[in-house]
């Protein structure tokens, strides 16, 4: 490499984009699984790249605050053992050796390290009112050693203590304020705990404040941790919500958790499995994680005559655990066994009566054999409802409807009377009265009728409307009556396999003598619709049974019944996306048409009045456009909006409006979890990102594209090229703006793998054009760092040629007195398949005197040059060989054919002479 | 006993060498005086009803001793007409002249037999394409697979398959090769009879002796214009075969005749002894010929099927064959239950004697590999064989059967059988299918309810495990095929193109069984790798050779009629699980006695067929009867049969049983399999190994497909489970193996790891006489001999000069490759 070649490389490097935004949030759990109503819950999101943290973004109705390394307010607080100071009136002290439980070491006035795995101890406090005081403790500690601080068995932190005071001598003790804390009346728990050597305590006071308590976490915030406070409802019903992390660079993925009224506890690892168990008190929700080969083990107390249900919430929140139950009495006999509960998505549970008092083990384990952390699981143990799906199932609007539930234990709830206003996907959960712990569930709200049936009613119901009931029985049939004009199209579709319902549904259509005249009798996607015409006016009757004859109390089912009537269904590519300052970003938007190929027009909601969009009407026939939303105004760098996109079309006169779907996106994240929460459908999570430049460009060969008429096809190629450092994703390209009858297929992928940078377009259209140019587009579109761009060519010409073209160049200057070669090239265009082979005849015309060369020569058939001699006389004005004409003839398609060049000429100042 | 042989054998020498067919027809001044004084003389059949003049008739004539021995006397008996213009007597054949009754008298010594003979022939006899051209076709091998019955026929002649599709035939017979093979106006220039009869060259040389019955069948239909049936013509539906089970050759009476008779849809039955083919199943115990006669072979001890094939019917009967042996006494061995009583049976029957009781090493160490798959541990052994109660066998046994082990070592054997692996079923499928097995064992799940669960399955592939049966057998076909064969012990496969050669099964019966299945559904979900299995109530089996629509058919029960909405499945697995299915309970305990015993009664075990005989029919029917009574209790049956002192015998032979290889004199010493092999040398060497990404400790005997499988598995014959076939699984032995054993580096590495027992041991500063018999108890289940104890002390101390080490290693190495550590014993 020679000195000269530096600065050439230099420029090339200079010329990538150098992309400087940081990676993207990637969430990979939530800790704990569940927040509880009516509290503030710390959760932690475990994941990559979440240090700039910005908002926690969740379809869950609550306060959401991001908690910060350290609570500032903390530092603020003033000791109250200052020099010179007295404690406030109702301050409690305690000495540290003065613990009620514990094993920890003592010397002198001090608890220290007293070699116990973990050294702990445990101070009691018992206060007439609660109350909220500042926790100070007074120690010696010579390095940071920080430690466990427990409230109550809730683990605040596992920094207490953390500072230093300049030593471990009994001189060296310190007041130090830890935080305030929200104390309950009557008896309060401090717990102090560390594996290794611990701060030497000497005492633990506890300050009377009116400061608000001070939350601490577990885990500090960091790189791999982003903790955010969730002060959820009282009344937010238990059930599956989704969350997500946004940063200042984009938003992470769709984590699923729940809000749950059963107290949690956490699993103790290594003392809840093999021959040991780890003791729980009913109610509760145990969280914890399986290990490979592993069952973690439980062990509850339940009187005789109890009934305990357990449920296993893994696959539904995310978890890659496949749970598996087992109930053992205190002798390691298996009382009950549950795996794959039918409509929980791979979860489980049951529900047992206790015929004895005492102790009761639950197991859960993968029924893959698998386990590591990302096998995490919620283990509800209580007596709590087991709800399949509410009856009905769907709820009109507006309407005050009254919900029984179908479930293994529901008998015992309540109705519950429930009014919505808007339609959609809404959960809702049950407890039993005078218990803690619901069941859950969700309903959905549409704008149609409904009507509950059972086996003993074959009543007649509207159409549009719905039908739930509940097939308590094996080889149960419920039916009910429509009445329907002759030709009329009715659709059934069953709607309730998404929401936890074991039940998969066979439906017929019978006439009045019972004859079926159409019946679905499928599982799976192609099982929940029937669409049906009607023979005759009349009336039908609908028969619905499980396709499998099973039945139970938790076989609860829903129907939707309309006519088919010319309209669309709309599906957005993503359910999350961000929206990059002074951009856009791209949902590819597509159309299911039924009966309707107008065109649809869509909007954006969740980003305020004054988002703009590009692409937002979908043409008439069109199945899919590429939308651009763009930023609006007053946005900033990690704020997080849900959005939804809705598609509206006129039609027979009537305004028609569509949510799109974002179930298919969801599906691709979560494959084990075919039905997410219903109210995550359609939402899109929106994040301000960064404004990242072009990360490619394209080329195309000569800039134009040459189609031969008469052929009516030919192959071009489209280069990606200055790919930005890191984006190595292939590109989506494709052409706009071709003629009528055209269409260009073939940019999806690249030619080979080898190379993503080269895609070949075939590109058709008629034969019998006329020549001339039209104008084209060519665009593609990647993703890098999450954003969607597009790149376009400018605008090109598509050039329609004769199938022949032919060019001359010779081996050297044409000067006088020269005797050269000239090659005669020709292009001669053939369909790709079963192209013919021609010669081409090759004339030239009008040679000046002087000049000696053949009238016409022959390119052979499958030649495309041929070469011919010129002489030029010394006297010739080599400028007059312009005036050559060449001309070349041949058959394509059975069609005469011709093209001309003229001779090139040289430039006499350049020809030395 | 021995009275019985006396007798026979005076039969034999009082038989004079001049008694031949000649002798005895119609010729009254002739008579045979045996020494052995028969108490009783039968005939089969005991009248005639003759109405064809082709329908001659072959007399089985039996001699009963006092102690009801049943011995054939048909060449030593005296046969006459009472009127020999209406029966003409060749041999014992007995052909119709005229209409008319009269009898034939059967005489042996003083016994005499009176056959009342009926004749009434029709009008109209012509020769039967279907009864009996074809018929004859099949016998003499034409339509045979190796001939003119391949798909593509031979030398340009081709007939279906053992007369399977007539209409082939038809076609081929009279019109093909400018219909030269059938020439009605010369008939013996027909290629037909030209060919077998070598009159021009045939490839297949002499098929037909000219003049024989066989002969003129083809002969008279070829002269009477080549006529086909009519379509209302009568049909065969059920053959005979005389005389059944039961009867013994010896040296002394060595021979039996056999009779086929069918039995026609207008009740009309005909002696078609001459149209049929006979086969032995078995022909170093006897041979048969074509005319039915029986001999056995010079010296065989054992069992033999008789088969007998008239056009799509077979008929089996089973006759055994006893030598004498030298200096035989049989020694009265201890009987603890049914099994050792019928096993005793007919070891004294063939005269071999049992092994001795194996030890209480060998016992520990056969019972916990039969039952659970694993080596018994060191701790285990020792406490057994320190135990001196007398039940203690009988108590390890009830312990093993109820270890968590055993059930998933029936899980893997079933495994198998179920093909469970995840291209069939999806990896969740695996374990969830392999978890539902397990659970099934442990529960000891009855028989007949777990083919009902497998067989009625509906829903989730997921949620109800089970339904993976029709995931894995994804058509009818697989469907009917698995099942037969799982359950029924029937290989149908050739049934699907054609009548099944060597058995009963009908291309018919194969779909007819299939229409059971056919209105399965299998859907894909929304759930990743879930499937959903349900049943409609529509679709038929079409039979794709005659285009008939096929009803649901069951053996032994025929067509069977079906309401609507009925899941024919349940109907199927209701005549399955029936006490009286002649199958059902008998393939299972036939597979429970392979598992335990290494040899099934009926081997290979999902072979049963007329043609292959249980060894021990007798046994083989108190086992199923026992399974039936105890409700299809797997657990039970197995105790009776590792209870019983045959279980308890030694594997090594003694003088009088080494050439008894299948009637369970001794116990069956065999390879360990690759799954119990690899495990083996896992505990004796106490380094385990590691499965993909399965839990730490699993063994292979516990695993839940192949899909975990490794080298060292696959060397060792595991299969890779997609045939239900048993065969699937290699037992055969190679280099291979061998070298895995002694060089791979499963072993290798195992030998050598810094944890394995000989360093434990090391550590603990164990004597060097401690090391080596804890290796012997983990390797042998028993401790070494002092002899093998001084040999190692020997060997160690001259390999001092090496790696501390290597000399154990070297030792644990030899116990590996011993055949005492290879084999089940």
């Amino acid at each position: 490499m020679t000195d000269r070649r530096w600065p050439v490389i230099l420029l090339l490097l200079l010329s990538i984009p150098e992309i400087v935004s940081a990676e993207l949030p990637k969430a990979i759990s939530v800790s704990p699984i569940a927040v509880a109503p009516g509290q503030m819950t710390t959760v932690s999101v475990n994941g990559l790249n979440l240090a700039g943290a910005t908002e926690l973004w969740t379809n869950l109705d609550a306060e959401i605050r991001r908690v910060q390394a350290a609570d500032e307010r903390v530092r603020k607080i003033v000791s109250a053992f200052g020099e010179g100071k007295t404690p406030p009136s109702g301050t409690v002290i305690t000495e540290a050796e003065d613990f009620a439980r514990g094993k920890i070491g003592k010397n002198g006035p001090f608890v220290l390290n007293g070699n116990f795995k973990p050294n702990y101890a445990e101070w009691d406090f018992e206060l007439p009112a609660s109350g909220r005081f500042v926790l100070e403790l007074n120690f010696a500690s010579g390095e940071s050693r920080p430690v466990k601080l427990f409230l109550n068995g809730e683990l605040l932190t596992e920094q207490a203590a953390a500072g230093t005071t300049g030593g471990f001598a009994d001189s060296n003790s310190k007041w130090m304020v830890e935080c305030v804390l929200a104390l309950k009346e009557g008896v309060n728990t401090v717990r102090l705990e560390r594996p290794g050597g611990m701060p030497h305590f000497d005492k633990l006071a506890l300050v009377p404040t009116e400061l608000p308590a001070t939350r601490f976490l577990s885990v500090a915030p960091t790189d791999r941790v982003a903790p955010f406070e969730i002060d959820v409802p009282k009344d937010s019903p238990v059930g599956i919500r989704g969350l997500r992390v946004a940063t200042r660079e984009g938003i992470s993925n769709l984590l699923f958790f729940m809000v749950d009224d059963l107290p949690t506890v956490k699993e103790v690892r290594g003392r809840n499995s093999g021959s040991v168990s780890q003791s729980v008190n009913l109610p509760v929700a145990v969280e914890g994680y399986c290990d490979v080969g592993l069952a973690d083990r439980y062990q509850f107390h339940a009187e005789a005559g109890e009934s305990v249900s357990i449920e296993a919430v893994a696959a539904r929140v995310g978890s890659n655990l496949d749970p598996v139950l087992r109930l053992l009495d205190s002798e390691g006999r298996e009382l009950a066994f549950a795996d794959d509960t039918a409509g929980l998505a791979g979860d489980c549970c049951l529900r047992h009566r206790c015929e004895a008092s005492g102790d009761y083990v639950i197991e859960i384990e993968d029924a893959l054999m698998g386990g590591a952390s990302g096998h995490r699981y919620r283990l509800r143990i209580g007596d709590f409802p087991l709800i399949s799906v509410p009856t009905p199932a769907v709820i009109q609007q507006g309407v005050e409807t009254s919900l029984s539930f179908a479930g293994v234990a529901v008998e015992g709830l309540p109705p519950l009377r429930i009014n919505e206003a808007v339609a959609g996907s809404k959960l809702i959960s049950a407890a039993f009265p005078g218990r803690v712990g619901s069941g859950f569930c969700e309903v959905q709200v549409t704008e149609s009728p409904q009507t509950v049936i059972d086996t003993s009613t074959s009543i007649k119901v509207p159409i549009p409307g719905g039908v739930s009931g509940i097939l308590s029985l094996q080889d149960e049939r419920h039916s009910c009556r429509v009445s329907v004009r002759k030709g009329e199209r009715i659709r059934i579709r069953d709607t309730t396999r998404g929401q936890g319902v074991p039940a998969v549904l066979a439906i017929a259509v019978q006439d009045s003598s019972g004859k079926t005249l159409a019946e679905i009798r499928k599982a799976g996607n192609a099982g929940r619709e029937l669409v049906w015409s009607a023979p005759a006016d009349g009336e039908y009757e609908i028969v619905i049974a499980d396709l499998t004859g099973r039945g139970g109390p938790e076989f609860g089912y829903h129907l939707e019944l309309d006519r088919v009537t010319p309209g669309f269904q709309l599906t957005a590519d993503q359910d999350s996306t961000i929206l990059p300052q002074n951009g856009y970003t791209l949902l590819k938007v597509s159309v299911a048409r039924d009966g309707y190929n107008g065109p649809v027009l869509l909007s954006v909601t969740g980003l305020g009045g004054q988002v703009k969009l590009l692409n937002e009407t979908v043409p008439e026939k069109g199945k899919d456009t590429r939308l651009k939303i763009y930023l609006p105004p007053d946005y900033q760098p990690g704020q997080t909006r849900p959005i939804r996109v809705t598609g509206s079309a006129t039609i027979n006169g009537q305004v028609i409006r569509q949510r799109a779907s974002t179930l298919t996106a969801l599906r691709n994240v979560y494959p084990q979890t075919p039905f997410p929460p219903g109210n995550l459908d359609g939402l899109i999570a929106a994040t301000v990102g960064p404004e990242i430049p072009d990360f490619f460009a394209l080329s195309l060969d000569n800039n134009t594209i040459l189609y031969p008429r008469l052929v009516g096809e030919v192959y071009f190629t489209v280069r990606v090229k200055d790919r930005a450092n890191g984006f190595k994703a292939p590109v989506n390209i494709r052409v706009e703006g071709l003629p009528d009858g055209f269409s260009a297929s073939g940019g999806e992928r690249a030619v080979s793998r080898s190379d993503d940078n080269e895609y070949r377009f075939q590109l058709n259209g008629p034969k019998d054009i006329a020549r001339g140019d039209r104008p084209v587009r060519i665009i593609g579109e990647a993703s890098f760092k999450g954003q969607t761009k597009e790149v376009e060519l400018a605008t090109l010409p598509l050039r329609i040629i004769d199938p022949l073209l032919v060019s001359i160049e010779a081996d050297g200057p044409l000067t006088p007195g020269s005797r050269r070669q000239l090659r005669v090239r020709a292009q001669r265009f053939v369909p790709r398949a079963g192209g013919d082979k021609k010669q081409i005849d090759v004339e030239f015309s009008d040679v000046p005197p002087g000049v000696v060369l053949p009238e016409r020569i022959v390119i052979p058939a499958g030649k495309s040059e041929a070469s011919v001699e010129i002489s030029i006389g010394q006297t010739v004005d080599v400028s007059t060989l312009k005036s050559v004409v060449v001309t070349a003839r041949t058959v394509v398609a059975e069609s005469d054919v011709t093209a001309t060049a003229t001779l090139p000429t040289q430039d006499p100042a350049k020809s030395g002479k | 006993m021995l009275r019985i042989l006396i007798l026979i054998f005076s039969i034999a020498i009082a038989r004079p060498a001049s008694l031949c067919a000649a002798d005895k027809t119609g010729a009254a001044d002739k008579t045979v005086v045996p020494r052995v004084a028969f108490q009783k003389l039968s005939v089969f059949p005991a009248s005639l009803s003759l109405n064809s003049r082709r329908s001659s008739v072959s007399l089985i004539v039996t001699g009963h001793d006092e102690a009801g021995t049943a011995i054939d006397v048909t060449d030593l008996a005296i046969l006459k007409s009472d009127d020999a213009n209406l029966v003409r007597l060749e041999a014992n054949r007995a052909t119709p002249l005229q209409n008319g009754s009269t009898k034939i008298t059967v005489a042996l010594g003083d016994l005499t037999v009176d056959v009342p003979v009926t004749i009434r022939l029709r009008d109209s006899d012509a020769v039967s394409m279907r009864l009996e051209v074809l018929p004859v076709l099949s016998r003499q091998g034409c339509s045979s697979g190796a001939c003119h019955g391949s798909p593509k026929g031979k030398g340009g002649f081709r007939l279906s398959l053992r007369a399977f599709d007539p209409g082939i035939d038809e076609s081929t017979l009279r019109n093909e090769f400018f219909a030269r093979r059938t020439n009605p106006l010369n008939p013996d220039t027909s290629l037909l009879l030209r060919k077998p009869l070598t009159e021009v060259p045939h490839a297949g040389g002499r098929k037909l002796i000219a003049g024989s019955i066989q002969h003129q069948v083809l002969k008279n239909w070829i002269k009477e214009g080549t006529r086909l049936d009519p379509p209302d013509a009568i049909h065969c539906e059920s053959i005979q075969l005389f005389p059944p089970s039961g009867r013994e050759l010896t040296a002394a009476a060595g021979t039996q005749r056999y009779a086929v008779f069918a039995t026609y849809s207008d009740h009309t039955v005909r002696d078609v002894t001459d149209l049929a083919v006979f086969t032995v199943s078995d022909s170093s115990i006897a041979t048969a010929d074509g005319s039915g006669l029986v001999t056995r072979v010079e010296g065989s001890r054992g069992q033999t099927a008789i088969t007998v094939r008239y056009l799509e019917h077979m008929a089996t009967s089973f006759v055994v064959s006893v030598s004498e042996v030298d200096g035989y006494e049989w020694t009265k061995p201890a009987e603890v239950n049914y099994v050792d009583r019928l096993v005793h049976g007919r070891l004294r029957q063939l005269q071999y004697l049992p092994s001795e009781r194996c030890s209480d090493s060998e016992f520990i160490r056969r019972v916990s590999l039969d039952v659970t798959g694993l080596l018994p541990t060191v701790e285990a052994t020792r406490e057994f064989l320190a135990d001196s109660a007398s039940d203690k066998r009988s108590q390890l046994i009830d312990q093993l059967l109820k270890r968590p082990e055993h059930a998933k070592f029936m899980a893997l054997k079933w495994g198998d059988a179920l093909r469970i692996r995840a291209a069939n079923i999806s990896s969740p499928g695996v374990f969830k299918y392999h978890r539902w097995l397990v659970r099934a064992f442990e529960r000891n799940l009855p028989y007949d309810t777990f083919a009902r669960e497998l067989l009625t399955s509906s829903g989730s592939t997921f949620e109800s495990p089970p339904a993976n049966y029709f995931r894995t057998a994804a058509s009818t076909n697989d469907c009917t095929e698995s099942t037969a064969q799982v359950f029924l012990g029937a290989r149908l496969e050739c049934a699907k193109c054609h009548n099944h050669p060597h058995e009963r099964w009908t291309q018919d019966n194969y779909y007819g069984l299939g229409s059971f299945f056919h209105r399965v559904q299998r859907d894909v979900t929304d759930r990743k790798d879930e499937m959903f299995v349900s049943v409609i109530d529509r679709g038929e089996v079409t039979q794709p050779r005659t285009g008939q629509t096929m009803k649901p058919w069951l053996p032994g029960t025929g067509e069977v009629d079906l309401v609507s909405g009925v899941d024919r499945r349940t109907v199927l697995v209701d005549w399955l699980t029936k006490p009286d299915n002649p199958l059902f309970a008998r393939v299972e305990v036939n597979r429970l006695w392979s598992q335990m015993m290494g040899r099934g009664i009926v081997e290979p075990i999902d072979d049963f067929r007329d043609s292959n005989p249980p060894s021990n029919s007798e046994l083989l029917d108190a086992l199923a009867a026992d399974f039936v009574k105890h409700k299809f209790d797997r657990r039970h049956i197995l105790r009776v049969i590792l209870n019983s002192e045959t279980y308890h015998r030694s594997s090594e032979s003694i003088p009088g049983n080494a050439g008894d290889d299948r009637y369970f004199s001794r116990y069956q010493r065999r390879l360990l399999s690759a799954e119990q092999l690899l495990d083996a040398i896992c505990d004796a060497t106490s380094v385990s190994e590691q499965f993909g990404g399965l839990p730490a400790g699993t063994r292979a005997t516990q695993l839940p497909s192949p899909d975990f499988s490794q080298e060292f598995l696959k060397v060792f014959g595991q299969p890779e489970r997609k045939s239900v076939c048993r065969c699937e699984r290699s037992e055969d032995l190679n280099l291979s193996q061998a070298l895995q054993v002694a060089n791979g580096s499963f072993v290798q590495s195992r030998l050598t790891n810094g944890n394995n027992r000989i360093r434990q041991l090391r550590k603990a500063d164990k004597s060097l006489r401690e090391i080596v018999e804890e290796c012997y108890l983990a390797a042998y289940s028993r401790p070494p001999t002092s002899d093998e104890v001084e040999k190692i002390e020997r060997f160690v101390e001259q390999k001092r000069d090496g790696a501390a080490e290597e000399p154990f290693e070297d030792v644990l190495w030899a116990l590996l490759n011993s055949n005492e550590f290879l084999f089940q014993h």
